[in-house]
């Protein structure tokens, strides 16, 4: 379970005060998989960093009772002078998983062959956001936090991590936020839209995507 | 749950206050590991460089002083290599620990993606590697010029310790500051060249409190590097060097240093967007 309680955030830039959530409550329960709304610059990524615990709330708080992924998404949790390989010790250091294990399982599904001896920086991004994916999977985490990475791979990729990730017997809950919405609509359980800081929960995820349509 | 092939199950993190402060150590020891991959890559001397690059400053400077001796040592009998070890490498401790810390915070951000890495691990593991780093080749020129006849080991090895602690307290303290500084206001990166530049003559690296008119004695003690730096020769060339020390100043200072360093770092994830 991942509680949300009040979760308020306020940025401040030159002068201003930019509300991108307003007191928001929700929970993820095991095994749930909630889909995040909402048009480009709504606040999506935001939510996901907060629900991550990498970004603090202006008010509120989030408690996790499940282990919970880094937010999985083209941007961060790698150091890009590093190769993939030295990314994946550091990896396995602060999650205390086994590295030779770790880099079995990513070196069969990530399929970046000789580039994981390379930096990170000389990746591209949906190589970057493949590497970020096997990396978690392998971890084996309860709950993944996935920011608009559906996109990366061949179709090759696309069908192993959703096999993985989105099959409804896989046991694990997931927190994505998409702009697409027949992705949301084809893997989740319910939905959050977000909209101008407010967000509102569809049990009903088809009314979801009505709802966001007309925005 | 169902668990297939090859996936390893995450470590329970933090838990109680123990379990906490263990996953601390290991994000901690991660950050200095991957730190040292970054700065000195695989190639060449690697690692080596942290030992090597004190020891070439110190090097040249022993060369230098070594012809103008006795101009600079206030004709005091000391010996010019001591003199200078002892001047140098706290010297280049506070130097790394400063320019470490500048940016320190952005230059890593995308670490703070994975939760159990906190701000101040990113500071800690560089100032824990410098720290090092500066023992590591203290003890190695220290060897060299012991073996070639040229160094005698500290007298007094308990003033010599203290005054390192003091001095590395005044390191981390204001790498601390620097490092969130630098985050908060653009224009303080600037300022830390200059900084260094002008507190260079008043640290104590270059002077004995003792060589020095009475008046001023008490106003430099003000800088906690002096009376780091006192002790220090103290412990390296013993009794017969009088040393002059406001510990109780050098010790309140530190402190409160150290206190603005770590509440500013507590308030810089405001300052900081992670991509």
């Amino acid at each position: 379970m991942i509680r949300v309680e009040n979760l308020h955030k306020v940025y401040r830039s030159h002068g201003g005060e930019h509300v991108v959530l307003r007191d928001t409550s929700f929970t993820v329960p095991r095994g749930f998989r909630l889909g995040i709304l909402g048009r480009n610059g709504a606040g999506k990524s935001t939510l996901i960093r907060l629900i991550g615990k990498v970004e603090q709330p202006t008010r509120g708080r989030v408690s996790h009772e499940m282990s919970v992924s880094w937010p999985l998404g083209f941007s961060g949790s790698f150091q890009g002078s590093l190769t993939g390989i030295d990314n994946m010790r550091f990896i396995a250091r602060i999650y205390r998983t086994d590295f030779e294990q770790l880099r079995a399982f990513v070196e069969e599904f990530a399929e970046l062959g000789s580039f994981l001896y390379q930096p990170v920086k000389t990746y591209s991004s949906g190589m970057r956001a493949r590497l970020a994916f096997a990396l978690s999977i392998a971890i084996d985490f309860d709950c993944y936090l996935i920011d608009e990475v559906m996109m990366v791979g061949d179709e090759r990729f696309h069908q192993r991590s959703r096999g993985h990730l989105f099959a409804p017997d896989s046991g694990r809950a997931l927190v994505v936020a998409s702009h697409d919405a027949s992705f949301i609509e084809q893997v989740c359980d319910g939905a959050l839209v977000i909209s101008r800081g407010r967000t509102r929960y569809f049990d009903d995820v088809a009314e979801a995507i009505k709802t966001y349509k007309a925005l | 749950m169902p668990s297939s092939e090859g996936r390893t199950a995450p470590a329970v993190l933090a838990g109680d206050f123990r379990g906490a402060l263990r996953l601390q150590l290991t994000v901690i020891g991660a950050l200095m590991m991957r730190e040292l991959h970054t700065r000195y890559g695989r190639e060449n001397l690697g690692f080596l460089w942290m030992v090597v690059e004190p020891l070439l400053f110190c090097a040249g400077v022993i060369i230098i002083w070594s012809v103008a001796q006795g101009r600079y040592t206030h004709g005091s009998h000391l010996n010019v290599l001591g003199f200078v070890m002892t001047g140098y490498l706290p010297l280049t401790l506070w130097r790394h620990t400063t320019n470490r810390a500048v940016h320190c915070f952005r230059a890593n951000a995308s670490l703070l993606y994975h939760r159990q890495v906190r701000m101040l691990d990113l500071l800690t593991a560089r100032m824990i590697l410098e720290l090092y780093g500066t023992a590591i080749a203290y003890l190695v020129m220290a060897f060299v010029f012991w073996a070639a006849g040229v160094y005698e080991w500290p007298k007094d090895w308990g003033l010599f310790y203290l005054g390192w602690l003091y001095f590395a307290a005044f390191s981390v303290a204001m790498g601390l500051i620097i490092g969130a500084l630098t985050e908060m206001v653009e224009w303080v990166e600037k300022l830390v060249g200059p900084l260094m530049y002008f507190l260079l003559p008043v640290c104590g690296c270059f002077f004995m409190v003792d060589w020095l008119p009475g008046s001023v004695q008490e106003l430099v003690l003000w800088m906690p590097t002096v009376s780091a730096y006192e002790l220090i020769r103290g412990g390296q060339f013993g009794p017969e060097l009088r040393i002059h020390t406001n510990l109780p100043l050098a010790t309140a200072v530190c402190l409160a240093l150290l206190a603005t360093g770590l509440l500013l770092c507590r308030n810089v994830h405001r300052h900081l967007v992670i991509e």
